[in-house]
Protein backbone atom coordinates (compact mmCIF):
# COMPACT_ATOMS: atom_id res chain seq x y z
CA UNK A 1 0.00 0.00 0.00
CA UNK A 2 1.46 3.66 -0.44
CA UNK A 3 0.71 5.27 2.39
CA UNK A 4 1.66 8.80 1.43
CA UNK A 5 4.76 9.71 4.51
CA UNK A 6 3.88 13.00 6.34
CA UNK A 7 6.32 15.09 5.11
CA UNK A 8 4.80 13.88 1.51
CA UNK A 9 4.58 17.60 0.36
CA UNK A 10 7.32 18.71 2.16
CA UNK A 11 9.59 16.48 -0.14
CA UNK A 12 8.56 17.32 -3.02
CA UNK A 13 8.99 21.26 -1.69
CA UNK A 14 12.66 20.11 -1.18
CA UNK A 15 13.24 18.65 -4.29
CA UNK A 16 11.29 21.29 -6.04
CA UNK A 17 14.02 23.99 -4.18
CA UNK A 18 17.23 21.95 -4.69
CA UNK A 19 16.51 20.71 -8.27
CA UNK A 20 16.49 24.56 -8.56
CA UNK A 21 20.03 24.62 -7.84
CA UNK A 22 21.74 21.92 -9.76
CA UNK A 23 20.62 18.00 -10.13
CA UNK A 24 19.92 16.41 -6.80
CA UNK A 25 19.60 12.58 -5.77
CA UNK A 26 16.73 11.36 -4.63
CA UNK A 27 18.84 10.04 -2.07
CA UNK A 28 20.20 13.24 -0.92
CA UNK A 29 16.60 14.55 -0.93
CA UNK A 30 15.84 11.86 2.10
CA UNK A 31 19.07 12.70 3.67
CA UNK A 32 17.46 16.11 4.27
CA UNK A 33 13.96 15.00 4.80
CA UNK A 34 15.58 12.47 7.64
CA UNK A 35 17.00 15.43 9.16
CA UNK A 36 13.94 17.03 9.98
CA UNK A 37 12.84 16.56 13.06
CA UNK A 38 9.73 17.67 14.47
CA UNK A 39 7.31 20.31 12.96
CA UNK A 40 5.93 23.39 14.66
CA UNK A 41 2.70 25.95 14.33
CA UNK A 42 2.56 29.23 14.46
CA UNK A 43 -0.11 31.62 14.46
CA UNK A 44 -0.07 35.03 12.08
CA UNK A 45 1.36 38.04 13.49
CA UNK A 46 3.86 35.70 16.21
CA UNK A 47 7.64 35.96 16.21
CA UNK A 48 9.13 32.20 14.91
CA UNK A 49 12.27 33.52 16.09
CA UNK A 50 13.51 36.40 18.33
CA UNK A 51 16.34 39.09 17.86
CA UNK A 52 19.51 37.66 20.72
CA UNK A 53 17.61 33.89 20.70
CA UNK A 54 20.10 31.66 20.80
CA UNK A 55 19.08 29.02 18.75
CA UNK A 56 20.05 25.29 18.18
CA UNK A 57 18.41 24.09 15.34
CA UNK A 58 16.83 25.90 12.28
CA UNK A 59 13.61 26.33 10.65
CA UNK A 60 12.66 25.57 7.30
CA UNK A 61 9.76 26.65 6.38
CA UNK A 62 6.87 23.99 5.20
CA UNK A 63 3.47 25.96 5.08
CA UNK A 64 2.91 30.03 5.15
CA UNK A 65 4.69 33.12 4.75
CA UNK A 66 7.24 34.44 7.18
CA UNK A 67 9.53 37.80 6.94
CA UNK A 68 13.07 38.55 8.39
CA UNK A 69 12.74 42.13 10.06
CA UNK A 70 14.95 43.90 12.43
CA UNK A 71 13.09 46.14 14.89
CA UNK A 72 14.23 50.16 15.71
CA UNK A 73 13.91 51.77 18.86
CA UNK A 74 11.13 54.31 17.53
CA UNK A 75 8.86 51.36 16.99
CA UNK A 76 9.21 50.99 13.70
CA UNK A 77 10.55 47.47 11.81
CA UNK A 78 12.43 47.29 8.52
CA UNK A 79 10.81 44.03 6.68
CA UNK A 80 14.35 42.50 5.00
CA UNK A 81 13.20 39.41 3.19
CA UNK A 82 9.84 37.51 2.54
CA UNK A 83 10.03 33.99 3.08
CA UNK A 84 7.87 31.18 1.28
CA UNK A 85 7.38 27.35 1.55
CA UNK A 86 10.94 25.78 0.83
CA UNK A 87 12.78 28.67 2.38
CA UNK A 88 14.72 27.84 5.64
CA UNK A 89 14.80 31.00 7.29
CA UNK A 90 17.59 31.20 9.44
CA UNK A 91 20.08 28.49 7.81
CA UNK A 92 22.72 31.82 8.72
CA UNK A 93 22.15 30.74 12.43
CA UNK A 94 23.52 27.15 12.11
CA UNK A 95 26.94 29.12 12.30
CA UNK A 96 25.96 32.14 13.45
CA UNK A 97 24.16 30.71 16.84
CA UNK A 98 22.36 34.09 17.95
CA UNK A 99 19.95 35.94 15.98
CA UNK A 100 20.52 38.96 14.80
CA UNK A 101 16.73 40.09 13.86
CA UNK A 102 13.62 38.49 13.81
CA UNK A 103 11.90 35.91 11.74
CA UNK A 104 7.60 36.85 11.83
CA UNK A 105 4.95 34.56 10.65
CA UNK A 106 3.16 36.96 7.93
CA UNK A 107 -0.20 33.82 7.74
CA UNK A 108 -0.29 30.81 10.21
CA UNK A 109 3.02 29.09 9.54
CA UNK A 110 4.31 25.16 9.39
CA UNK A 111 8.09 24.91 10.38
CA UNK A 112 10.15 21.74 9.88
CA UNK A 113 12.70 21.53 12.76
CA UNK A 114 16.08 20.65 11.57
CA UNK A 115 18.03 20.38 14.73
CA UNK A 116 21.89 21.76 13.98
CA UNK A 117 23.65 18.74 14.90
CA UNK A 118 21.75 16.81 11.82
CA UNK A 119 23.39 19.66 9.90
CA UNK A 120 26.76 19.57 11.40
CA UNK A 121 26.31 16.05 10.20
CA UNK A 122 25.42 16.45 7.11
CA UNK A 123 28.41 18.78 6.35
CA UNK A 124 30.65 16.03 7.39
CA UNK A 125 29.27 13.46 5.49
CA UNK A 126 27.25 15.06 2.50
CA UNK A 127 29.72 17.48 0.64
CA UNK A 128 27.41 18.01 -2.21
CA UNK A 129 24.39 18.98 -0.07
CA UNK A 130 26.67 21.15 2.12
CA UNK A 131 27.66 23.09 -1.21
CA UNK A 132 23.57 22.98 -2.17
CA UNK A 133 22.84 24.85 1.68
CA UNK A 134 26.07 27.13 0.67
CA UNK A 135 23.97 27.99 -2.51
CA UNK A 136 21.17 28.89 -0.29
CA UNK A 137 22.62 30.86 2.20
CA UNK A 138 24.66 32.82 -0.48
CA UNK A 139 21.06 33.35 -2.37
CA UNK A 140 19.91 34.85 0.64
CA UNK A 141 22.58 37.44 0.68
CA UNK A 142 22.43 38.18 -3.14
CA UNK A 143 18.55 38.95 -2.30
CA UNK A 144 19.57 41.19 0.17
CA UNK A 145 21.91 42.90 -2.15
CA UNK A 146 18.97 43.35 -4.61
CA UNK A 147 16.65 44.72 -1.83
CA UNK A 148 19.27 46.86 -0.36
CA UNK A 149 19.81 48.56 -4.13
CA UNK A 150 16.35 49.02 -4.55
CA UNK A 151 15.48 50.69 -1.26
CA UNK A 152 18.56 52.50 -1.97
CA UNK A 153 18.29 54.35 -5.46
CA UNK A 154 14.80 52.20 -7.35
CA UNK A 155 11.80 54.55 -6.95
CA UNK A 156 8.62 53.36 -4.63
CA UNK A 157 6.86 51.74 -7.42
CA UNK A 158 9.72 50.48 -9.09
CA UNK A 159 10.39 48.97 -6.10
CA UNK A 160 7.30 47.36 -5.21
CA UNK A 161 6.99 45.51 -9.22
CA UNK A 162 10.54 43.98 -8.42
CA UNK A 163 8.95 42.71 -4.96
CA UNK A 164 6.33 41.59 -6.97
CA UNK A 165 8.44 39.73 -9.66
CA UNK A 166 11.02 38.19 -6.94
CA UNK A 167 8.31 36.88 -5.44
CA UNK A 168 6.51 35.23 -8.12
CA UNK A 169 9.72 34.13 -9.94
CA UNK A 170 10.47 32.26 -5.93
CA UNK A 171 6.95 31.12 -6.24
CA UNK A 172 7.05 29.57 -9.78
CA UNK A 173 10.79 27.98 -8.81
CA UNK A 174 9.11 26.00 -6.19
CA UNK A 175 5.48 25.16 -8.31
CA UNK A 176 3.79 27.07 -5.98
CA UNK A 177 2.52 29.65 -8.67
CA UNK A 178 1.92 29.68 -11.86
CA UNK A 179 0.58 31.68 -15.10
CA UNK A 180 1.45 35.12 -13.74
CA UNK A 181 -1.75 34.67 -11.05
CA UNK A 182 -0.73 34.47 -7.25
CA UNK A 183 -1.74 34.55 -3.88
CA UNK A 184 0.40 37.24 -2.23
CA UNK A 185 -1.01 37.51 1.66
CA UNK A 186 1.12 40.71 2.20
CA UNK A 187 -0.83 43.48 3.84
CA UNK A 188 0.11 47.03 2.71
CA UNK A 189 1.74 47.84 6.42
CA UNK A 190 3.93 44.58 5.73
CA UNK A 191 4.63 46.05 2.50
CA UNK A 192 5.03 49.23 3.97
CA UNK A 193 7.49 47.43 6.40
CA UNK A 194 9.65 46.14 3.50
CA UNK A 195 9.49 48.70 1.08
CA UNK A 196 10.94 51.14 3.57
CA UNK A 197 7.57 53.19 2.86
CA UNK A 198 5.09 55.23 4.10
CA UNK A 199 1.30 53.47 3.95
CA UNK A 200 0.65 56.65 1.99
CA UNK A 201 3.49 56.21 -1.12
CA UNK A 202 2.49 52.51 -1.19
CA UNK A 203 -0.97 53.12 -1.55
CA UNK A 204 -0.08 55.36 -4.36
CA UNK A 205 2.48 53.58 -5.77
CA UNK A 206 0.42 50.37 -5.89
CA UNK A 207 -2.00 52.97 -7.66
CA UNK A 208 0.70 53.98 -10.24
CA UNK A 209 1.58 50.39 -11.25
CA UNK A 210 -2.28 49.51 -11.72
CA UNK A 211 -2.37 52.75 -13.79
CA UNK A 212 0.38 51.25 -16.02
CA UNK A 213 -1.63 48.25 -16.23
CA UNK A 214 1.28 46.20 -15.37
CA UNK A 215 -1.09 43.98 -12.50
CA UNK A 216 -3.61 43.83 -10.46
CA UNK A 217 -3.89 43.01 -6.94
CA UNK A 218 -7.34 42.58 -5.23
CA UNK A 219 -7.14 41.14 -1.94
CA UNK A 220 -5.15 38.73 -1.85
CA UNK A 221 -4.95 37.90 -5.37
CA UNK A 222 -2.20 39.26 -7.87
CA UNK A 223 -2.76 39.05 -11.53
CA UNK A 224 0.53 40.20 -13.11
CA UNK A 225 -0.83 41.51 -16.90
CA UNK A 226 2.49 41.47 -18.61
CA UNK A 227 5.23 40.12 -17.25
CA UNK A 228 8.01 41.98 -19.63
CA UNK A 229 6.81 45.06 -19.14
CA UNK A 230 6.59 44.20 -15.52
CA UNK A 231 10.25 43.24 -15.41
CA UNK A 232 10.97 46.29 -17.35
CA UNK A 233 9.75 48.97 -15.32
CA UNK A 234 10.88 47.22 -12.41
CA UNK A 235 14.60 46.46 -13.48
CA UNK A 236 13.84 42.93 -12.49
CA UNK A 237 17.15 40.45 -13.58
CA UNK A 238 16.31 37.08 -11.87
CA UNK A 239 20.33 36.19 -12.35
CA UNK A 240 20.27 36.75 -8.52
CA UNK A 241 18.10 34.21 -7.51
CA UNK A 242 20.57 31.50 -9.21
CA UNK A 243 17.88 28.99 -10.77
CA UNK A 244 19.06 27.68 -13.29
CA UNK A 245 20.42 24.52 -12.68
CA UNK A 246 24.13 23.54 -12.88
CA UNK A 247 26.84 21.78 -10.86
CA UNK A 248 27.63 23.37 -7.41
CA UNK B 1 -9.10 53.91 13.25
CA UNK B 2 -9.83 56.87 11.51
CA UNK B 3 -9.52 57.35 8.18
CA UNK B 4 -7.38 60.05 6.39
CA UNK B 5 -8.04 61.16 2.75
CA UNK B 6 -4.31 62.12 0.94
CA UNK B 7 -4.73 64.05 -2.49
CA UNK B 8 -1.94 65.95 -4.53
CA UNK B 9 -3.26 68.34 -6.56
CA UNK B 10 -2.86 68.53 -10.42
CA UNK B 11 -1.59 64.73 -11.00
CA UNK B 12 -3.55 61.50 -12.56
CA UNK B 13 -3.50 59.52 -9.21
CA UNK B 14 -6.44 59.65 -7.47
CA UNK B 15 -7.06 60.33 -3.35
CA UNK B 16 -5.60 57.62 -0.93
CA UNK B 17 -6.96 56.12 2.01
CA UNK B 18 -5.18 55.43 5.01
CA UNK B 19 -6.09 54.41 8.43
CA UNK B 20 -4.53 56.37 11.74
CA UNK B 21 -4.68 56.67 14.77
CA UNK B 22 -5.21 60.17 15.22
CA UNK B 23 -4.21 64.23 13.46
CA UNK B 24 -0.86 63.62 15.04
CA UNK B 25 0.02 60.25 13.07
CA UNK B 26 -2.17 62.01 10.34
CA UNK B 27 0.76 64.74 9.88
CA UNK B 28 3.47 62.16 10.40
CA UNK B 29 2.77 60.32 7.86
CA UNK B 30 2.08 63.14 5.54
CA UNK B 31 5.61 64.83 6.30
CA UNK B 32 6.90 61.39 5.47
CA UNK B 33 4.96 60.33 2.51
CA UNK B 34 5.38 64.10 0.56
CA UNK B 35 9.32 63.60 1.33
CA UNK B 36 9.04 60.06 -0.17
CA UNK B 37 6.84 61.87 -3.21
CA UNK B 38 9.09 64.29 -3.49
CA UNK B 39 12.41 62.37 -3.94
CA UNK B 40 10.98 59.95 -6.56
CA UNK B 41 9.92 63.03 -8.52
CA UNK B 42 13.40 64.42 -8.63
CA UNK B 43 14.39 66.18 -10.90
CA UNK B 44 11.48 65.72 -12.91
CA UNK B 45 9.75 68.27 -10.80
CA UNK B 46 7.02 70.22 -12.63
CA UNK B 47 7.09 72.91 -10.48
CA UNK B 48 6.87 75.39 -9.54
CA UNK B 49 4.55 74.61 -6.47
CA UNK B 50 3.17 71.32 -5.14
CA UNK B 51 0.40 70.89 -2.93
CA UNK B 52 -0.99 67.70 -0.95
CA UNK B 53 -4.11 68.03 1.16
CA UNK B 54 -5.06 65.77 4.22
CA UNK B 55 -8.62 65.83 4.94
CA UNK B 56 -10.15 63.38 7.53
CA UNK B 57 -13.46 61.29 7.32
CA UNK B 58 -15.97 64.22 7.41
CA UNK B 59 -13.97 66.36 4.56
CA UNK B 60 -12.16 68.90 7.06
CA UNK B 61 -8.58 70.18 5.77
CA UNK B 62 -5.90 68.71 8.46
CA UNK B 63 -3.06 69.89 6.56
CA UNK B 64 -2.00 70.94 3.17
CA UNK B 65 1.74 70.80 2.67
CA UNK B 66 3.59 72.79 -0.07
CA UNK B 67 6.57 72.51 -1.39
CA UNK B 68 7.70 75.24 -4.08
CA UNK B 69 10.91 75.63 -6.28
CA UNK B 70 11.88 79.27 -7.38
CA UNK B 71 14.11 79.44 -10.30
CA UNK B 72 16.59 82.48 -9.79
CA UNK B 73 18.19 84.25 -12.25
CA UNK B 74 21.98 84.10 -11.94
Amino acid sequence: VNTPKPHDSLHHLLARKFRGYDEVSDAEINVLEDAIKGTRTFAAGSEILRTDERVSTSCLLSEGWAARSKLLRDGSRQITSIHIPGDFVDLHAFLLHKMDHSVVALVPCRIALVPHENLKRISEKQPHLSRLFWVNTVVDGAIHRNWLTALGRLPAANRMAQLVCEIYTRLAAVGLAKDLEFDLPLTQPVVADALGLSLVHVSRSLQEIRRLELLTWRSRTVKILDWDRLAEFAEFDPTYLSLTPEPR
Amino acid sequence: MPRYYFHVEHEELGEVVVELPDDKSAREEAIKAAGEILSDIGGAFPGPEWIMHVRDARGNFVLVLRFSVEERPA
